[in-house]
């Protein structure tokens, strides 16, 4: 069966950005592997929000509960990262997710990678520095979408959040 | 697949690796500006003929936009839009300040006369000078055009602006042209090589290499990596070529082919099919002539280490995955003849400056523009895990990104 441990290439997503590869190889033999086939889930709404997943291959499809059923939220392919705000917040899944096509995922528990920013670890603070890097941007672009609604311009108007967006990916991931 | 189609999903690759999203994608592909024209010209024989030409403008963030003119009876505005795309991805590698263009006529030069060919190309510049100037547009020589024709657009374009030797490169040399233009392609694959190379501790003393075509590019990298000491071991063109594992005599070859226009008359080694010259031993291989020149098959067969694409798209994405798997080094050829459109933009400078250079001063700075582009290429490559290709796309995206940002969008 394959192991976590295989996947010896750092998946290029934002999340793991600035890891050596020494650092990846302990992280990843913290996490556990998923071979998923299609339209099985990942975690459901509501369930415990204990660990985060990085999709390697494959995609996923966010969908949320309504009261006429299910409706899908996004569908994310290999490079995209989900749940990773429940290290810091913990709770429940908002959403759930479902593959799309069969799928590779790594799950990484959060009080695994808790204890192992603790013990300082350099891997796992790095990925906390990206984590909380994401956030302040994802902020950044909410208090911008705000202040555009404050001054009354119509909701899909807002300049901000693809500019925003665009600044993050070209002057801080991507410089 | 066509260079069009591989460049598209090696542009996709790293859009995808960098997170952009359709709108973003929208605003980095689509063509600023397309320019179509009816260009109608009395032939020799009394006739009236009228041909299109055409002019697409991709992306001017980072300057005035540069790309070749090409008369071909293919050339359309896809085309035009697509290569003109690349332009502004390769012109951002090698960091110059321009942006990207391209355009052309579409015609059959082998069937107009020289006279005929000269009143056409004055015509197209009556047509789009507006659009063109040596601070917007900077056309240049490419498929069936030359100095020559360079020649007329310039003196065509400084009837109406005053004396504007900046509209075109590729001038000839005693029309403001650059020392160094011949040889900039070539000896811009040998300097990315040799960076590639010292990467590995290695040099080109110790280097085999195979070069498939034998024209401007291959043939003026072959004289480069011969004269800094490394071992040509087979070489071809389009009708087959010659393979010598204790090394072909290059100088020899070039005074053969000058004479005969043809390698497969050279005493030297052995001959060889253009397959087999890709699949030959070597450790460097260089596609100099045609696209798609590896298919899956052949790209298994390949045994050369380090492959330098001096043509443009030789190797489709499929090839490309198979070179990856087999940990072949591959020199994308949006990095690897970047040499030529570095040597433009000398060039443009020298135009801009009124001044001349030496060959001497043009060869360092050439020097200077790609070892600094292999190097942010490489090393964007090993700090993100990504091949040299996708590094190379990422590193333009980035940089023309930043630059559109800047300004607002």
């Amino acid at each position: 069966m394959a192991q976590a441990s295989d996947i010896t290439e750092i998946p290029p997503t934002p999340l793991f950005g600035g890891l050596q590869q020494d650092d990846w190889s302990e992280l990843v033999a913290r996490a556990v592997r998923m071979e998923l086939g299609a339209n099985e889930p990942v975690f459901l709404q509501g369930q415990e929000a204990d660990a985060f997943f990085a999709v390697l291959r494959g995609s996923v499809q966010v969908r949320t509960a309504t009261p006429g059923g299910e409706s899908a939220l996004a569908q994310l392919s290999a490079g995209a990262v989900l749940g990773e705000t429940s290290l810091l917040l913990g709770g429940t899944h908002s959403a759930s997710v479902y593959t799309v096509e069969p799928s590779t995922l790594l799950r990484f528990r959060n009080d695994g990678l808790k204890e192992a920013i603790e013990s300082g670890n350099r891997g796992a603070i790095r990925i906390l520095y990206n984590i909380a890097h994401t956030l302040a941007v994802r902020l950044r672009a909410a208090d911008a979408h705000i202040a555009e609604l404050a001054k009354g311009a119509p909701v899909g108007s807002v300049v901000g959040s693809d500019l925003e967006r665009l600044r993050n990916i070209f002057f801080t991931q991507w410089v | 697949m066509g260079v069009l189609n591989s460049a598209n999903t090696y542009f996709d690759r790293a859009a995808q690796i960098m997170g952009l999203d359709d709108r973003v994608k929208a605003l980095l592909t689509k063509p600023e500006r397309e320019v179509k024209v009816s260009l109608s010209i009395e032939r020799d024989n009394g006739h009236l003929a009228t041909f299109t030409g055409y002019r697409v403008q991709h992306n001017s963030a980072r300057g005035p936009m540069k790309g070749g003119l090409r008369y071909h009876p293919h050339v359309d505005m896809d085309e035009a839009a697509g290569l003109a795309a690349l332009m502004t991805w390769k012109t951002a590698i090698v960091n110059l300040p321009f942006g990207g263009a391209k355009g052309g006529i579409a015609c059959d030069p082998r069937e107009l006369s020289r006279p005929e060919l000269e009143r056409l190309t004055r015509k197209f510049v009556e047509k789009i000078h507006d659009i063109i100037g040596p601070q917007r547009d900077i056309p240049a020589p490419d498929v069936n055009t030359n100095a020559e024709v360079m020649a007329w657009i310039m003196s065509e374009y400084s009837k109406i602006h005053g004396f504007s030797p900046g509209v075109v490169t590729g001038k000839p040399v005693e029309l403001h042209g650059s020392a160094g233009r011949d040889e900039a392609t070539g000896l811009g694959v040998t300097l990315v090589l040799e960076q590639c190379l010292a990467d590995a501790g290695r040099s080109l003393g110790d280097c085999s290499v195979a070069i498939q075509g034998f024209g401007n590019v291959g043939s003026h990298a072959a004289r480069c990596i011969h004269e800094r000491g490394g071992k040509v071991v087979a070489v071809s063109d389009s009708r087959g070529g010659r393979v010598d594992p204790g090394g072909i005599d290059v100088p020899a070859l070039l005074q053969h082919v000058r004479s005969q226009q043809r390698i497969g008359t050279f005493e030297g080694g052995a001959p060889c099919s253009n397959e087999q010259l890709l699949t030959t031993p070597c450790d460097v291989l260089i596609p100099a002539a045609l696209e798609d020149v590896f298919d899956v098959p052949l790209a298994r067969e390949v045994q050369a280490g380090i492959i330098v694409e001096a043509a443009n798209g030789p190797t489709p994405p499929e090839a490309d995955d198979v070179f990856r798997e087999h940990g072949i080094t591959v020199i994308p050829d949006i990095l690897a003849n970047a040499g030529g459109v570095a040597v433009s933009y000398l060039e443009w400078v020298q135009n801009l400056q009124h001044v001349t250079w030496t060959l001497e001063e043009v060869r360092e700075n050439l020097s200077r523009t790609m070892t600094s582009a292999y190097q942010e290429v490489a090393h964007l490559g090993r700090d993100r895990k990504l091949d040299l290709r996708t590094a190379a796309f990422v590193l333009a995206i980035g940089r023309v990104g930043r630059a559109a940002v800047l300004q607002g969008v």
